[in-house]
């Protein structure tokens, strides 16, 4: 088996990635039965179901045609009313195809595999006999969704739409925002096989060109059959691999895409995902909410010290309390120290391994309502919040003190939307819980050091990860938002071509 | 590439591994694997004078919580228990031939000194010990009982209050606003005036017995103030022990210990009632509430004829209680009671400080700071030799009364008008 599995390895080195006709005539016969067939036997007819032929007779041009789709992926309404019924119910003389027809969009193609690429994309090929070319139709009609409501970044006020994992509806939700001749949505084919395209979207006077190759360059030199998400191509394109933090922003809403584009940041949009990834992305990106400069400014800066407050309540509570309750006691006020040590008295575990037990059950109850099917997602939280909440408090296994700082820690973590940051301020969060567990205040201070550290160590497409906070870049936007009239700058480390926003 | 950066990583974790190792000296304490002791006694050592007698106030964390998980309401809230030592140091451990958990200090709020421990020659020596203990915290408090640490522990039951912890702190706490006892002196003080030797510290003074001499108003020591409740050893905490030298010397009134806090700029202002005589009836007293406006003015003129100390003591006055004069309706009625307080205090100031030159001679007044700025160099102030001159020295002492705001004051009638309408 292994072996084998090495010798397909090899094979797919030797042979030619695309699929196209390799021993098949690279245009088309002037010949219709001959394209026909040709056809046919590229795509397997008739083992393939959805893969249509169908002759017709054109009365003005007086010839036999036919015309070859694949019907799960083309509109059938438009297919009969705009090209069957046009070609053969129309009798008039001297007309040409383009005149006969009317759908939106015809060109006339040679080359097989081209129109092979044409009929993949959802487009009608039309021959005809006696003609050395075919004509492609465009009347794709792929299914999926409507533009939905944001289900992942809820706001209150503002707009409620998200991206859904159509391209081209992505891009207009996106054009509806910013009705610009500069906003530039340039594609790119990404994976061989599969034929995946990404839209590259940008404003392009404002984006920095030297960006803007940076992103064109890592795309292009990807070499693989299949991307089929932009979450798959964020791991192709970003900077390192290894690292915790996302170095992209991964957000569903249009909002949030079109206000960063002004900013000069670029956005890559692609079919399948309901979703756009904004780079270079700062760590204040996902800090940030939409709703920030919804909100009035008083509104949107309270909500964002809340914010801050949650970031240090997840990422230190659980670590501070192992750290003074095993190290520094006396930093303990009498009461909460006796109220401490009374509660502690009968649980059996030490103190680090009673919390490591909590935050571990805190986040399977988390994973098990996240991956459990939505019908029996809300017993896992019952269940859970039993568990946790009462049994194992009078059980004597946990201190109720250790319910709070797990729940209200876990609680915080729920604060940061993105669900990579999100992650990487949880697994930050044990890393400082053992820290503290293991040299108390020390080891946690340590900790930090290192994590800052690494935190301005990292870049975004160029962009440090810190940045505007460090290295100093003004204007800076990062613990509070200033008055809508005064944000007159575009982010300093976009190096965008227009600097000013007026 | 990935396996070699890996490689590379792993080298790290190794050192890292090795430095968790390394740390050896590990000082994690589970918070419920310890006994926290809240007050510690000491005693002298009747048997051997190379020893004391340790007295510990151990809490136990269970009275008082109400919550799931805790419990043993009928366990005591404290346990007093008393073992000769050589250091309290060393008392852990001894203490640990009965209590199960090791002993801590980080709760550690108060410590008792009996008062024959305290005038001994000795005691500085014990309570250096303190600062060689790293658990204690050098902000903890310093009180002085007559009738001996251990038997006051034992016999303390505070009236409210049933958690020991929470007593002291309270009962420090309001101590320091009321002004009758010392605020704010700790140990670090302590060592600190006992090194410089030249002023006085103050330590709370405090009993559970009555004393027989009985006394009204702030001129008492603890135990004098005839309270009367049904329950036996209740403790009363007024007045001050004063230390020179890191001996004790002295005991101070409430009065006095206030009028040390009104004077000395180290202590911070604090606001307290009072009681004056009333200008314009002799058998009665006005309430008031004072406290040092800014700072005590101290000149020192030592170059001329006899050393004399000019004290400029300026005193914010609130009336409380007006006594049915209307004092805030008249400017001359003011000007009199003014005057009057300023003549009390000064009055007060004066009988004190000839008392501290008579019996201890030395000032708990923070005087010494104030007296090396009248010379160009430290040896030349060590050359003058500030306590030695103290007694002969003039120190005169002038009060400035501000009055307070009074603010809108309802008027009362006279006693006069009252009368004449019945």
């Amino acid at each position: 088996m292994i072996k084998n599995r090495k010798s397909i390895k090899t094979n797919k080195n030797i042979v030619p990635k695309k699929t196209g006709p390799t021993n098949q005539p690279t245009s088309i016969h002037s010949d219709l039965q001959k394209n026909i067939s040709l056809f046919k036997t590229l795509y397997s007819y008739p083992t393939n179901a959805d893969f249509k032929v169908r002759d017709i007779f054109i009365p003005s041009l007086q010839k036999q045609a036919a015309l070859v789709y694949i019907d799960t992926i083309t509109d059938t309404v438009l297919l009969e009313r705009g090209i069957i019924h046009s070609l053969s119910t129309q009798n008039r003389e001297d007309a040409t195809v383009q005149d006969l027809l009317t759908t939106q969009s015809i060109s006339t193609e040679m080359n097989v595999e081209k129109i092979t690429t044409g009929i993949n994309n959802g487009s009608v090929a039309l021959f005809i006999e006696e003609s050395d070319h075919g004509y492609i139709l465009q009347i794709p009609k792929f299914e999926g969704r409507q533009v939905d409501k944001a289900e992942n970044e809820t706001t209150v006020k503002g707009p409620q739409e998200a991206f859904n994992e159509i391209a081209a509806t992505n891009i207009s939700l996106i054009r509806k925002r910013i009705k610009n001749e500069h906003l530039i949505a340039e594609s790119i084919t990404v994976s061989k096989r599969a034929e995946n395209k990404v839209s590259i979207v940008y404003v392009n006077n404002l984006v920095n060109e030297q960006l803007l190759e940076d992103v064109r360059s890592r795309i292009s030199s990807i070499d693989t059959d299949a991307i089929h998400t932009l979450s798959q191509l964020e791991q192709y394109i970003e900077d390192r691999s290894l690292t915790l933090f996302p170095t992209m922003l991964y957000t569903e809403r249009p909002d949030r895409a079109a206000m960063l584009l002004e900013d000069g940041h670029i956005v890559l949009v692609m079919d399948n995902s309901p979703d756009c990834l904004i780079l270079p992305a700062t760590f204040w990106t996902f800090f940030h909410s939409p709703e920030d400069s919804y909100l009035r400014f008083t509104s949107g800066n309270f909500t964002r010290l809340i914010r801050i407050l949650a970031l240090f309540i997840t990422l230190f509570f659980s670590a501070i309390y192992i750290a003074i309750t095993n190290f520094h006691v006396e930093m303990i006020p009498p009461d909460l120290l006796l109220a401490i040590a009374s509660t502690r008295d009968k649980v059996p575990l030490p103190a680090f391994l009673e919390l490591i037990l909590m935050e571990v059950a805190f986040e399977l109850i988390r994973e098990a309502g996240l991956r459990a099917p939505t019908p029996i997602a809300p017993m896992a939280s019952i269940v859970g919040a039993l568990i946790i909440g009462q049994s194992a408090v009078q059980a004597n296994i946990i201190s109720p003190i250790v319910v709070i700082i797990v729940a209200l820690s876990g609680l915080c973590s729920f604060i940061i939307g993105d669900i990579s940051m999100n992650i990487a301020i949880r697994i930050t969060r044990f890393l400082c819980i053992f820290a503290a567990g293991l040299f108390g205040l020390f080891g946690l201070t340590a900790i930090v050091v290192a994590e800052i550290t690494y935190i301005v160590s990292l870049k975004s497409f160029g962009t440090p990860y810190f940045a505007p906070l460090t290295p100093k870049i003004l204007p800076t936007g990062t613990y509070f938002r200033t008055f809508l009239q005064k944000d007159i700058f575009r982010p300093g480390y976009l190096k965008t071509k227009d600097i000013t926003k007026r | 590439m990935f396996k070699q950066s890996l490689h590379h990583y792993s080298k790290h974790l190794w050192i890292i591994f090795v430095l968790i190792l390394l740390t050896g000296c590990w000082d994690q304490q589970e918070i419920s694997k310890q006994a926290y002791v809240v007050a510690i006694g000491m005693d002298k050592y009747e048997k051997n004078p190379n020893k004391i007698k340790v007295s510990y106030l151990i809490a136990n964390p269970d009275v008082g919580q109400a919550s799931t998980g805790g419990g043993g309401q009928s366990e005591p809230p404290a346990v007093v228990m008393s073992f000769p030592a050589n250091d309290i140091t060393t008392a852990k451990d001894i203490a640990n031939m009965e209590v199960a958990k090791p002993i801590s200090y980080d709760m550690l709020k108060i410590i008792i000194v009996s008062e024959e421990f305290a005038r001994d020659e000795n005691f500085v020596k014990w309570l250096y010990d303190t600062t060689k203990e790293p658990e204690i915290k050098m902000d903890i408090r310093m009180l002085v009982v007559p009738e001996g640490a251990a038997a006051f522990l034992n016999r303390n039951k505070p009236i409210l209050e049933t958690r020991p912890h929470e007593y002291y702190e309270l009962i420090l706490r309001h101590g320091d606003v009321t002004g009758l006892v010392p605020p704010t002196d700790d140990l670090l003080t302590f060592f600190r005036i006992a090194e410089a030797g030249e002023d006085m510290f103050l330590a709370i003074y405090g009993t559970t017995t009555e004393s027989d001499e009985k006394h009204t108003d702030f001129n008492v020591k603890a135990g004098e103030l005839p309270i009367q409740a049904k329950v036996k050893d209740r403790p009363s905490y007024a007045g001050a022990a004063a230390f020179f030298q890191g001996k004790m010397v002295d005991i101070y009134t409430a009065e006095e210990a206030r009028l040390v806090i009104l004077m000395n700029n180290t202590y911070a202002d604090t606001t307290m009632l009072d009681t004056v005589n009333d200008p314009f009836n002799k058998d009665n007293k006005l309430a008031v509430q004072i406290h040092r406006n800014g700072i005590t003015n101290t000149k020192m003129d030592f170059h001329k004829g006899k050393p004399r100390i000019k004290v400029k003591v300026p005193i914010n006055v609130q009336i409380v209680n007006h006594s049915m004069h209307n004092i805030s309706y008249s400017a001359s009625k003011r000007h009199t009671l003014k005057r009057s307080i300023e003549q009390e205090f000064q009055e007060r100031f004066q009988k004190f400080i000839d008392k501290t030159k008579e019996e201890t001679k030395a000032q708990p007044f923070g005087w010494s700071l104030a007296a090396r700025k009248a010379f160009a160099t430290i040896p030349a102030y060590e050359a003058f030799r500030f306590n030695k001159q103290y007694p002969d020295m003039e120190v005169s002492v002038t009060v400035e009364v501000i009055l307070g705001q009074d603010g809108r004051q309802n008027k009362t009638p006279t006693m006069q008008d009252l009368r004449d309408k019945k």
